[in-house]
């Protein structure tokens, strides 16, 4: 059938071709002839799951428990089920995923697409690395295994390679004992972006979860005070919270036509500053439910509506340590000096060596969500040229309007991945969006 | 309790099967593909911790004994008994050949009817036993399409409606639902004229009824008055509708 995708962020809206099998033969059937690219909860900010050349295949109906042992710390999952579900079923055993991304909607298929990371980037690295084995199903190869010692070309293609090289099927994960389901948090202020950048260096090694948030909306564009928000989970609370994780789902490609533009000039100063003043109040430790820190976006899922109907580009850079205070130091200039509105500015730690196109490296995780305007479009591009000129990397499973050149330019393997995946696939059956827009 | 259900590997039978394994239930489940199975038995098992016997039949090549077997040696004597699996194929409109309507009429009528008949006996004697089928809105008017599928499925009412007689002095009841539109596969990219109901909304109003001397029901409630005017159309009228 056909059916209108939006990207989370709104940029990208297209007609496309839609199915969405519940049986494994339908997937065994897909034709030989076609283009598809696998949709798990199509919340990517990016339109990383279709394209108006490709059918998507929504895997949400694959979204099983294939097997689990909690002595050795593994389980083997449908790629479509929801880490939502997979945490109701693991936290009341003392287990989890220890990577997980901002909502629990997001599918296990995705998180391998796309080797997302959580809030503790610094500690636990990329999704990938949790990842043992996975099933994936190409037309022209049938069913295949991959994991780092069987295929491990077609393993490092598929992990962190957007849905390019297949449908995953079923993968098998590592998981770590869960200490507890509460985090004591403390929010503690920063002045402003390099005092954030500092603060998030200095305070990593004491907090399993961490980052900063500062208020680069206009008024404060000047001073960019915010909070570092640091978490450590309280080893004594219990783990076996058996209550199911609600929240409202999030569909950016839902037929509703009305989304009020909040975010404005004269507004999101304003909002931002409550926001800013509310977690300040709340300096002091306190306790949170774990769910509650590690999928910050629930219950704040208005907020992808409150740039309106043309929405807003995130642009996530990963900045080496080293380029770090240099960045920050030209990143203010350039800001000041541009007119684009920011809605949220976020830093957090990260570790892991750099490969492929994955958004992985030892540095910074720095996070802006500018409106879709000309003026925020024109910032965006300064600072392409800023982060590319500090080595910096940014996620392209982030960022709507990266270019091809751009990312050719920040990925020094960028040419190697896409000569990969066309030794793997020369008739490249699996395309996005995304692709095309790279020339992937 | 203890259920067997016919085409648990999609749509309602799923739903079914997890919205019964999350109150406990064991189950036997049953579909044409293994592996389909094999996928949502794991899952019931871990998520719930219930029995989850999978059992991978072909309804148009049925094996009543082997069934049977499967069912009582994984779970015993049996409590509900839920007939649910359903078949179509868009090309059933007067011109579907000799192998597809023999299956359209398997699937969806005679196995269920062996399946009822294999089962009858045992479930007579079950005091809180239920039997329920699935029909579709489909079948309340002939009409050229879902033209085997309809008719399958009025047969298939037909023969409820005389076990529900067969069992009325019996404490097993018996519950026939015409289902309106459901968000399965079947419906998947059509344009329908009214709104589907989820699998799993429609699989928690039949547990919720479960114990309860329905006979024939509509599911949701309100396809009754579209059911009745449909029925009341005359000819003259119907005739026209391209349906």
């Amino acid at each position: 059938m056909r059916s209108r995708f939006v990207s989370l962020d709104r940029h990208v809206a297209l007609e496309c071709e839609w199915d969405r099998p519940d049986r494994y033969r339908e997937i065994h059937a897909l034709r030989a002839d076609q283009k598809y690219i696998p949709r798990g909860a199509g919340l990517s900010y990016v339109a990383a799951s279709f394209s108006d050349r490709a059918c998507s295949i929504d895997l949400t109906r694959f979204n099983h428990i294939l097997d689990f042992n909690s002595e050795e710390q593994w389980i083997k999952v449908e790629a479509g089920i929801s880490l939502g579900e997979l945490f109701d079923f693991l936290s009341p055993r003392g287990l989890q995923l220890a990577v997980m991304p901002g909502h629990p909607q997001i599918t296990v298929g995705g998180c391998i697409a796309g080797n997302v990371h959580g809030k503790n980037q610094f500690r636990e690295g990329e999704f990938r690395a949790f990842v043992r084995e996975i099933q994936l199903f190409h037309p022209d190869h049938g069913e295949i295994s991959a994991s780092p010692s069987v295929n491990p070309e077609v393993f490092d293609l598929t992990c962190g390679g957007f849905g390019l090289t297949g449908i995953i099927i079923a993968a098998t994960l590592a998981l770590s004992r869960l200490p507890g389901n509460a985090v004591r948090v403390q929010h503690f202020p920063v002045g402003g972006l390099d005092e954030a950048f500092r603060e998030v260096a200095r305070r990593k090694e004491e907090f399993d979860l961490l980052y900063g948030w500062c208020n680069l909306s206009a008024w404060s564009r000047w001073s960019g005070s915010g909070f570092i928000t640091a978490g450590n989970i309280e080893t004594d609370s219990e783990a076996g919270d058996s209550s199911s994780l609600k929240y409202s789902q999030l569909n950016p490609s839902s037929s509703r036509r009305w989304r009020p533009r909040v975010f404005r000039p004269g507004t999101l100063p304003l909002v931002n500053a409550v926001y800013l003043g509310m977690n300040l109040l709340q300096r002091a430790p306190h306790r949170m439910p774990l769910s509650q820190f590690l999928f910050p976006a629930v219950g704040k899922e208005f907020y992808f509506d409150y740039y309106g109907d043309k929405g807003f580009i995130e642009m996530q850079v990963l900045v080496p340590s080293a380029a770090a205070e240099e960045f920050v130091r030209e990143f203010t200039r350039v800001v000041r000096g541009a007119e684009g509105l920011i809605g949220l500015t976020t830093v957090k730690a990260s570790r892991g060596k750099q490969r492929l196109l994955h958004y992985t490296g030892t540095g910074f995780n720095f996070t802006v969500d500018v409106a879709n305007t000309a003026a925020g479009l024109d910032l965006l591009g300064q600072l392409d040229v800023l982060n590319t000129r500090h080595g910096g990397i940014t996620n392209i499973i982030k960022d709507s309007r990266l270019s091809s050149d751009v990312a050719r330019q920040q990925f020094t393997e960028f040419d190697e991945f896409h000569e990969r995946l066309l030794a793997f696939d020369p008739a490249r059956r699996f395309v996005s969006a995304v692709s095309e827009r790279l020339a992937l | 309790m203890k259920a067997l259900i016919i085409g648990a590997s999609a749509g309602l039978g799923r739903a079914l099967a997890e919205a019964l394994a999350s109150r406990g239930h064991d189950l036997a489940i049953v579909a044409s593909d293994q592996r389909d199975l094999d996928a949502i038995a794991s899952d019931l098992r871990l998520r719930f911790g219930v029995v989850a016997h999978p059992i991978a039949m072909d309804l148009t090549d049925l094996d009543i004994d082997r069934l049977r077997d499967g069912v009582h040696c994984a779970l015993g004597d049996i409590d509900n008994l839920f007939i649910i699996a359903g078949f179509t194929d868009p090309l059933d409109r007067g011109a579907v050949g000799d192998s597809q309507a023999e299956r359209i009429m398997a699937v969806n009528f005679t196995s269920a009817v062996r399946i009822l008949n294999g089962f009858l006996a045992e479930m007579a004697d079950r005091k809180g036993g239920n039997i329920i089928g699935a029909g579709s809105v489909a079948s309340v008017r002939g009409r050229r399409s879902n033209a085997i599928y309809g008719a399958s499925k009025r047969g298939l009412e037909g023969y409820f409606e005389a076990i529900r007689h067969h069992l009325a002095a019996s404490e097993c009841r018996v519950q026939f639902y015409r289902l309106g539109y459901l968000e399965t596969r079947m419906t998947f990219g059509q344009k329908l004229m009214f709104p589907p109901l989820t699998p799993a909304e429609t699989a928690e109003r039949i547990i919720t009824n479960l114990g309860k001397d329905l006979g024939s029901v509509y599911l949701p409630w309100w396809w009754r008055g579209i059911g009745l005017l449909f029925q009341m159309l005359p000819w003259s009228v119907f005739r026209r509708l391209d349906l």
